[in-house]
């Protein structure tokens, strides 16, 4: 059996459709009983609540080496060496085994980047690298036609920040990265620079206003560092490839610096990947010296707060997936999170199939919906129609969101079937939908 | 302000006198630099520099080099031991030592092929993850294995006894193969009261397998490479004066041709020896009379493996990371319970070696004598020849390499001549 990624999606409207799946990635959040597919579903809605505070309950009472913080990793790279290697859900997989909350990436060239967020969008923050091979690293400042790679991939797809960018010295007055910065300024994005403090200052000289987060804290010593912060109050410092954080200085400085501050593992090749999950327990163990506050701000709530206004939750999905095989389906007005039931998928077997309906809009509501399936290639469909039922569940009442249940759908013949889902809602105004939203998925049965 | 201008120029124009001397100066000399560069005329007049960096990778054997040295005992209490010695040779190619009875330590370190196995991965119990290394000159040496997962020889011969994918034995069945030997048992009984401590009913299959584990060191202390070439020729510069002022320049040259003559080191290995020393920088990590500073370094080779046998799913083997994290909790390192001194600086370097995420993909720089008898090479045995090894650093992959890591690994961009030259100087460590 093979499952094909289909972006193919029969729409009135013109829709972006999205198709993700998930597999083999552990439930990661504690403490909250998941009875069965609904209530799990359930709770990763809810989940984006909870986010948005944090996990407070146990930490107020709890230190952090007990509850297991909660990484933002702003230093990723899924570069053209490892996009070859590695496949996304082996990397995202990597990434929720670590506990990340967030994984900002940027990629040489972007196409990974793109890759893990159509992949996984809940996690992964997407940021802009004006390389096309990493090799570009040493000479993009002098390379007009990273501009237009620039702007046409800015053009496409949406970003948090341009970066990571390699920029020296005077190197920030040369009109390449000058243009960048101003690209940056015009589409609201951080830059991520690693740079040495006097590149960091020209980059403030031209955009006084920019958002800069500061690759490996220019890998300066923590009272310089503490002064640019001081002098600068939109500069953040990551502290990646870094291993001198468990210091009295570095103490002293988060401590007058708490919101400053961000993790993050730095993937330069493909091998470090895997170390995303040593790197994060890394952060874990030396941040348990730090007040419980303070080590929270630095391992999540500084990057959170960091991206706050440059990447907005309309640019994620509001249904997270954190279960085993799942898929996901993402249309104009509707995202479509469903069980994939492999096992039980066998030729002329029925088989049940569960969905979460999620309205894109806040205060939209999902009214009915159908679920059918084809063989487009036969030019025939289905012999039985599947029982559909709809349910609420109180705590979803909020999101408009409602679950399916397709009970008896059979495939009789091996070959490419295509499932359909036909979404009917109205809108926050109680305006019905002029059209339903149509979400194909398509599912080899071998 | 006149004054101070005309101060000013004078000043300036003094300056620029004084660098344009300079600037010609440098450009004359530069220029004849390139010069001698571009004809390498044999034999080479090596600058008091170089000379002394030739010294360093001498004299071999190294002087004062007795198994039994004090500095020895410290960490392995039967290093010189003639029975442990003994002991050791027979064990080393018993297969009865592993959980299959087939497969010994020898299988993967065979005499004859420099104590390796000519495998890119080597075959245990299954199909392993590392090229077998040499076992050559290993007494000194302060880590061992590829990641250095151990730091001391009787340890490092535990692990693979023990290794499930290895040898997969067990303290017990080792024991009672030792036991029911009449020849080992005796041996190992006449070696009871040299480790400490004093075994109790608890712990006596464990000190018998230790006893095993120190006699294989000890024998393995005893493998040391034979000279070369380039100990021949290094020895024979040594004696050559260096072209003091007034000497005749071409008596000297002659005196250095005819040590080329006698000693066997070819022309092209005395250019790649300039290499060695000169712009390949090679020196730097590969220094010392056995040719390795012993530590470890992210030279850009990948590290991705196969999960498992016949499972295509990648993973990484994380080298030096994962060496540290196993030599600090193995129960056999310096620190422990079977260690003669564990409070000797040597044994402290367990605690003081730190983690650092550079160490991931890290390996051990390898000793570069014996290497015609060792091939393939690299952690993995991914290079096959020497000349495979060469073009690595000619056409270093920088992209694998972190912006900020050592700055010392650049390309070589090396011509062919370079490239022969240099695999001429690796063969000439060989004997």
């Amino acid at each position: 059996m093979s499952f094909i990624c289909s972006s193919k999606l029969i729409v009135e409207a013109p829709v972006r459709a999205l198709f993700y799946i998930f597999k083999g990635i552990p439930i990661v959040r504690q403490g909250l009983s998941l009875a069965g597919f609904g209530l799990c579903f359930a709770t990763l809605c809810l989940a984006q609540t909870l986010d948005s505070s944090g996990p407070k309950g146990d930490s107020a009472t709890v230190g952090p080496s007990a509850i297991s913080l909660p990484i933002f990793d702003a230093h990723v790279h899924f570069s053209h060496d490892a996009v070859a290697q590695m496949s996304t859900e082996k990397v995202i997989a990597l990434m929720r085994q670590a506990g990340l909350k967030r994984a900002m990436v940027s990629s040489s060239d972007d196409e990974g980047t793109q890759k893990l967020f159509v992949a996984a969008p809940d996690l992964i923050v997407p940021s802009l690298r004006p390389y096309r091979l990493r090799s570009d690293l040493s000479t993009w400042v002098k390379d007009p036609t990273i501009i237009t790679y620039l702007e046409q991939r800015l053009a496409k797809y949406k970003y948090a920040a341009v970066g990571e960018f390699h920029l020296y010295g005077a190197d920030a007055e040369l009109s390449v990265p000058r243009r960048m910065i101003e690209l940056a300024q015009q589409y609201k994005l951080i830059l991520h620079a690693h740079s040495d403090g006097d590149a960091i200052e020209r980059i403030f000289k031209h955009a006084p206003n920019a958002t800069v987060l500061w690759a490996h804290s220019g890998f300066d010593r923590p009272e310089a560092v503490r002064d640019m912060l001081r002098k600068y109050p939109k500069l953040f410092a990551d502290l990646a490839y870094r291993t001198d954080q468990a210091s009295p200085e570095w103490t002293a400085v988060f401590k007058e610096l708490p919101t400053r501050f961000v993790v993050g593992t730095d993937t330069f090749t493909p091998e470090r990947l895997f170390y995303i999950p040593e790197h994060a327990r890394f952060t874990r163990e030396w941040l348990k010296a730090l007040p419980i506050d303070l080590a929270e701000k630095i391992a999540w709530r500084n990057g959170e707060a960091l991206i706050n206004g440059f990447w907005t939750t309309a640019q994620n999905v509001e249904c997270q997936v954190n279960s085993n095989t799942q898929a996901l389906l993402l249309g104009r007005k509707v995202s479509v999170l469903f069980e994939l039931p492999t096992s039980s998928i066998k030729i002329s077997q029925a088989f049940n199939l569960k969905a979460l309906l999620c309205p894109k809009e806040k205060g939209a509501s999902v009214v009915r919906a159908t679920v059918d399936a084809s063989m487009p290639e036969h030019q025939h469909g289905m012999n039985y129609k599947p029982k559909i039922q709809l349910a609420s569940d109180p705590a979803m009442q909020a999101s408009g969101a409602r679950l399916l249940s397709a009970q008896g759908l059979v495939f009789h013949m091996p070959g490419k079937w295509q499932i359909e889902f036909q979404v009917f809602g109205k809108d926050r105004d109680n305006q019905p939908w002029q059209a339903p939203e149509r979400l194909l998925f398509e599912y080899v049965l071998n | 302000m006149i004054c101070c201008a005309f101060h000013s120029l004078k000043r300036s124009t003094f300056l620029s006198v004084i660098l344009s001397t300079l600037f010609l100066l440098i450009s004359l000399s530069g220029s004849k630099l390139i010069a001698e560069e571009a004809v390498q005329t044999s034999p080479i007049a090596w600058s008091p520099s170089e000379r002394a960096r030739i010294f360093t990778f001498g004299p071999w054997p190294p002087p004062n080099n007795a198994l039994d040295s004090p500095q020895r005992r410290q960490i392995n209490p039967l290093a010189g031991h003639p029975k442990a010695i003994a002991l050791g040779e027979r064990l080393f190619g018993d297969p009865r030592l592993s959980a299959n009875g087939k497969v010994a330590c020898e299988t993967c370190h065979q005499a004859k092929r420099g104590f390796t196995d000519g495998r890119a991965l080597s075959i245990g119990l299954v199909e392993l993850q590392r090229n077998a290394p040499p076992l050559f000159d290993l007494a000194d040496q302060r880590w061992f294995g590829w990641d250095g997962g151990a730091d001391n020889l009787w340890a490092a011969s535990i692990r693979p006894l023990l290794d499930p994918q290895e040898m997969g034995n067990s303290v017990e069945s080792l024991a009672k193969v030792l036991g029911g030997d009449l020849a080992y048992s005796t041996l190992v009984d006449d070696l009871q009261s040299l480790v400490t401590p004093n075994s109790s009913p608890r712990d006596h299959h464990e000190k018998t397998v230790v006893i095993a584990a120190m006699s294989l060191a000890a024998w393995m202390e005893t493998i040391e490479s034979e000279r070369s070439a380039f100990d021949r020729y290094r020895d024979a510069l040594s004696q050559l004066s260096l072209n003091p002022s007034g000497e005749n320049i071409v008596e000297h040259a002659t005196s250095q041709t005819n040590i080329l003559k006698k000693t066997g080191f070819t022309p092209e290995a005395e250019r790649g020896l300039k290499l060695f020393v000169g712009k390949g920088n090679c020196w730097v990590c590969h220094g010392g009379s056995r040719f390795t500073h012993g530590e470890f370094h992210d030279i850009g080779r990948p590290f991705m493996v196969k999960a498992k046998r016949g499972n295509p799913a990648l993973t990484v083997d994380p080298g030096r990371f994962r060496g540290i994290e196993r030599v600090k909790s193995d129960p056999y390192n310096l620190l422990g319970r079977w260690s003669p001194a564990p409070n000797s600086q040597r044994a402290q370097l367990v605690d003081q070696t730190i983690l650092q995420h550079r160490n991931w993909g890290e390996w051990k720089i390898p000793s570069l004598r014996n290497l015609k008898m060792t091939a393939p090479y690299m952690h993995d045995g991914s290079l096959a020849s020497l000349r495979d090894v060469v073009l690595h650093y000619s056409e270093l992959n920088e992209e694998r390499l972190h912006a900020d890591g050592e700055a010392l690994l650049k390309p070589l961009r090396l011509n062919g001549q370079d490239i022969n030259d240099l695999v001429a100087f690796l063969e000439s460590l060989s004997p």
